[in-house]
């Protein structure tokens, strides 16, 4: 392999997509584009100046649709599909167009936009939080796109202008003009996209999954379920400890909770009703420490503590 | 099947004269592809489907079938392969339409998103997405940046992405690991188009940036750490883009277009900051390469009066670049150098003494589960891409002798020669994945030096692909499928290195594991504390029922330390140290978690808690003594965890309020 020698890449994309001197690739200069202040507006026309107005007013609509969506649709796709544009297109669209490089970047303009736009969430979080302390992340994007386009749209009222772009043609109202039109192929890349996650949403979940195995919980539940370590009680008293007892994949049936004292059991076995099971307790006086044990005939399958106190909780850790 | 094997409309190319430059041959070529019509386009997504299936069902294999089975990995490589080799050909082939071409890209970098997709499409599972997970669900919650992270503290200093999604969610409605995927999706397409984006500016050529883009997939990030919820998956993309649009100014022809690339360069170097550490220092190394550069061949260029100007605008990027760093750095993120700095002077450290023959080194892919292949594949990728690249120098060593025939800024800009520079400090990283505090530094550091790498090796791809030594059509098509395939092995290899078993494909359980001890029986505790104890709990638990509790119960994990070594807790069974109970009192740790595994089992990771915990291993007398204390009161019970609610008043700690309390 002769790889001293620098390869000629292209291709043939040249006279593919592009007839010689179209714009629409990046490299790819107008005439009279000299840039900025030394070569005017780049060739700007009344044609382009208004399809720059389309172009705004068209965010300006979004911007508005995402508004009515957040304020008035319910959290979820319906909003998501209304608000969406804020957060992922407008304000980095609106920034490329503020640079001028929605022409340049051809193509590129697309992740672009999207990059820039989270740029916009960022740097705006970051400056409400500089200047509040608190940012409110809802409404977030409809002031980013608010912010870049009117940006976008001093860039053109100040007469710096937006550049040319390739202009559609008479053939893009046949239908393989249509489909290779920006929207086109844009659709039908979304429709593309989301026939494949269709397809393989219905087979991960039509494919057999990983087995579980089971378990048998046997918990305090309520109050006592944040007891603060050794409770404190008056002697005689009756407490009323609530339990759970979750089973999964395991067998539920013929569970009772039985209290003991010291090892002894103490009183009937609570039987275990909807995984619920309130035990009834006399406290006795100075510490005790109870146990609680889950049985299914006479056999412990999970137990837990419980230490009272007549005395305060010196009593026990003593 | 080539662009060659579809016959052209007869005559074509006599009537076609050559335009541009552009021989008659070629737009014949073009015209065929015209004339065998959209198909081409349309089966990129038949096939990413196909393949995203096949990578489902392997995953289904794996999760269903017993251990020692390697099925599931030969099919999720089919499906792979599947969408990877079409897309290869095609993207690389000098006969492609730049819209075909384009649409195999998206559908490649689509598909490339689906693995790490499908391994967990709605809870987050890796540690480093429970930690952003969690940080998104606060930053939603109370609109404050900058919390404390239970996991990883450094997370809280770089809130970019946190910001996007909580955005995301917030505005929308969706859950905050829906928005994160949808984030993610879409970060992932623009980081394969930026490597595009940025080769074509390098080379000027959108096949030569195909090829780029493609070359830098390769890479062990690409498919699964690059994918998941982490700050690094956001500010590899920033990374790249700044890259793209500094390009572009190289190949910008007017002062304006140059200033207008900069200033988004500029914007995006801006932003990377905030984001992620990792990607603003890598960036700023590759403009120091740049800069470099371009002092280097200054002599050259100063000749062609088109590379003149703006060149402070490009510098500018730099400088917005360092000064928000170190501003960042300094007063947002203070502890960055901390966090980051046991990586690399560990590793370098552990080399010396590898070097010095003192200690011994890692053993790669000792106790792996992973096939022969993928070990012979990740051993071999490294040195496909050496020989890339030493090809690659040699191209630009003798460049002087192949004059191209482009101005010499545009076929050997400072940009194209600072970055093969850059891309060559993957093999220097290389060493450090035989030590243990290096390797996932190295690791991490592939996913932005073969950006580098990739535009090194662009240039030998067409070189050998479009001009193979043999001339015969069956020699050169030998080439062109051995390309595709050293293409491949490297593919298969670089993910291999990049992850182990565990965090690719789901599976039956493994104690010690970050994605694989992860059980409903885990999920119903933590669930059970979120139900019953309100409020954020500061929990002691290993690293594995911890993930699941801050996953779940939204708790606080310790992280033990030399200096707060709470897994003393665990490894015997005698009361713990004055010291420590007065440290746990005093903040608020309410629940110790245990799991009865951790006295039979060894952890599959190497550590029940954190490097620097105690070598000795835990008995079930070190679990049940809690049994026995009435300031450890056991409060729920499973068949494999146990939680025990600390009262610390009887120890006379300055806990600072009163723990024990009256009947509830």
């Amino acid at each position: 392999v002769n790889a001293s020698a620098e390869p000629d890449y292209d291709d043939y994309d040249y006279d593919y997509d592009r007839a010689p001197g179209d714009p629409a690739d990046p490299l790819a200069e107008r005439p009279g584009d000299k840039g900025g202040r030394e070569g005017g507006d780049g060739g700007r026309d009344e044609a382009d100046s208004g399809r720059d107005l389309r172009e705004l007013a068209r965010y300006g609509l979004l911007l508005a649709i995402a508004v009515l969506g957040y304020f008035v649709v319910p959290p979820g796709v319906g909003r998501a599909v209304l608000v969406l544009s804020t957060i992922v297109w407008i304000p980095g669209r609106c920034l490329v167009q503020r640079l001028g490089l929605h022409d340049a970047a051809g193509i590129w303009s697309v992740p672009l936009s999207v990059l820039l736009s989270f740029t916009a969430l960022i740097i705006l979080a970051l400056l409400e939080y500089a200047a509040f302390r608190h940012v409110d992340f809802g409404p977030l994007p409809l002031w980013a796109s608010l912010v870049t386009l009117a940006a976008a749209a001093c860039r053109r009222w100040h007469g710096a202008g937006f550049a040319r772009r390739r202009t559609s043609t008479s053939a893009a109202f046949t239908p393989r003009g249509i489909l290779k039109s920006p929207l086109g192929t844009g659709a039908a890349l979304f429709a593309g996209v989301a026939a494949s996650a269709g397809i393989l949403a219905g087979v991960y979940n039509a494919l057999p999954g990983q087995p579980q195995a089971g378990y048998l919980q046997f918990a305090y539940t309520g109050p006592y379920a944040a007891l603060p370590g050794v409770i404190t009680a008056s002697a005689g008293q009756q407490l009323a400890i609530p339990f759970s007892v979750t089973a999964v994949g395991e067998d539920a049936s013929g569970l009772t909770v039985v209290r003991q004292i010291a090892g002894a059991a103490i009183g009937p076995a609570v039987p275990v009703a909807n995984g619920q099971a309130v035990v009834d307790v006399p406290v006795a006086g100075g510490c005790s420490r109870y146990t609680f044990a889950l049985e299914r005939g006479g056999g412990a399958l999970r137990t837990l503590d419980l230490y009272v106190s007549t005395g305060g909780s010196a009593a026990c850790q003593s | 099947m080539s662009a060659a094997d579809i016959p052209a409309p007869s005559g074509i190319s006599a009537q076609l004269p050559a335009v541009g430059g552009i021989s008659a041959e070629r737009r014949a070529a073009a015209a065929r592809w015209r004339t065998a019509g959209p198909w081409r386009e349309l089966a990129a997504w038949p096939v990413a489907t196909a393949g995203a299936v096949l990578v489902a069902v392997s995953y289904s294999i794996a999760a269903t079938g017993t251990d020692n089975q390697e099925s599931h990995f030969a099919v999720f490589w089919i499906g792979v392969l599947m969408v990877t080799v079409p897309t290869f050909v095609i993207g690389a082939a000098r006969s492609t339409p730049a819209r075909t071409r384009m649409i195999w890209v998206l559908a490649y970098a689509v598909f490339t998103f689906v693995p790490k997709l499908l391994r967990n499409p709605s809870v987050p599972l890796y540690y480093d997405e429970v930690a952003h997970w969690r940080q998104t669900t606060g930053l939603a919650a109370s609109g404050h940046l900058f919390q404390s992270n239970a996991l990883i503290g450094i997370v809280a200093d770089f809130p970019g992405l946190h910001i996007v999604t909580a955005t995301l969610a917030d505005a929308t409605g969706f859950t905050a690991w829906h928005s994160a995927e949808i984030v993610l999706v879409l970060v992932h397409v623009a980081a394969l188009f930026g490597a595009v984006a940025l080769g074509q500016a390098v080379f000027g050529s959108l096949r030569a940036g195909a090829v780029t883009g493609l070359f830098y997939s390769l890479n062990s990030s690409f498919m699964y750490f690059d994918t998941e919820f982490g700050y690094e998956s956001l500010g590899v993309v920033f990374f790249i883009w700044c890259l793209a649009c500094v390009g572009w100014t190289y190949r910008a022809r007017t002062r304006r277009r140059r200033l207008e690339w900069a200033i988004a360069a500029a914007i995006l170097s801006f932003c990377v900051v905030p984001i992620h550490h990792l990607s603003s220092l890598f960036l700023f190394a590759v403009f120091l390469f740049v800069a470099i550069a371009s002092l280097l061949t200054y002599r050259g260029r100063a000749r062609d009066p088109r590379d003149h100007g703006l060149v402070w605008a490009r510098l500018g990027v730099g400088v917005v670049l360092a000064a928000t760093t170190a501003i960042w750095f300094t007063v947002a993120a203070p502890h960055t150098y901390a966090y980051l700095s046991p990586y690399f002077n560990g590793g370098l450290g552990e080399l010396g003494r590898l070097w010095s023959g003192t200690s011994n080194g890692r053993s790669l892919y000792s106790a792996t589960s992973v096939p022969g292949y993928e070990q012979v594949f990740a051993f071999a990728s490294p040195i496909i891409a050496g020989l890339l690249a030493l090809a690659g120098l040699i191209v630009f060593l003798r460049r002087h002798r192949h004059p191209d025939p482009r101005p010499e800024f545009t076929a050997w800009s400072p940009m194209r020669i600072g970055l093969s520079a850059y891309g060559l400090l993957y093999f220097a990283s290389l060493p450090l994945i035989l030590t243990s505090s290096g390797a996932e530094g190295a690791r991490r550091s592939w996913g932005f030096t073969y950006l580098g790498l990739a535009v090194l090796v662009t240039p030998i791809v067409p070189a050998v692909v479009d001009h193979p030594p043999w001339r015969t059509a069956r020699a050169r098509l030998a080439v062109r499928t051995a390309a595709v395939c050293a293409g491949c092995i490297m593919l298969i290899g670089n993910v291999s290195a990049g992850l182990d078993e565990d965090y690719r494909f789901p599976g039956p359980y493994v104690y010690g594991s970050d994605t694989r001890s992860v059980t409903p029986e885990l999920l119903a505790a933590a669930d059970w504390l979120a139900r019953n104890v309100p409020g954020r709990q500061m929990i002691v638990a290993d690293r594995y029922a911890g993930l699941g509790f801050v996953r779940q119960a939204d708790a606080w994990p310790a992280t033990p330390s030399g200096g707060f070594p709470s897994y003393d807790l665990y490894f015997n069974d005698a009361p713990p140290s004055a010291d420590l109970i007065d440290e746990l009192a005093s903040s608020h740790y309410t629940y110790l978690i245990v799991d009865d595994r951790m006295a039979h089992n060894l952890p599959a990771q190497g550590e029940y808690f954190a490097p620097g915990e105690p070598t000795s291993h835990i008995t079930q007398n070190d679990l049940d003594h809690y049994l026995n204390y009435p300031w450890t009161t056991l409060v729920y019970r499973s068949h494999n965890y146990s939680v025990y609610r600390f009262d610390f008043s009887g120890f006379g700690a300055n806990t600072g309020v009163n723990t024990s309390g009256s009947t509830p």
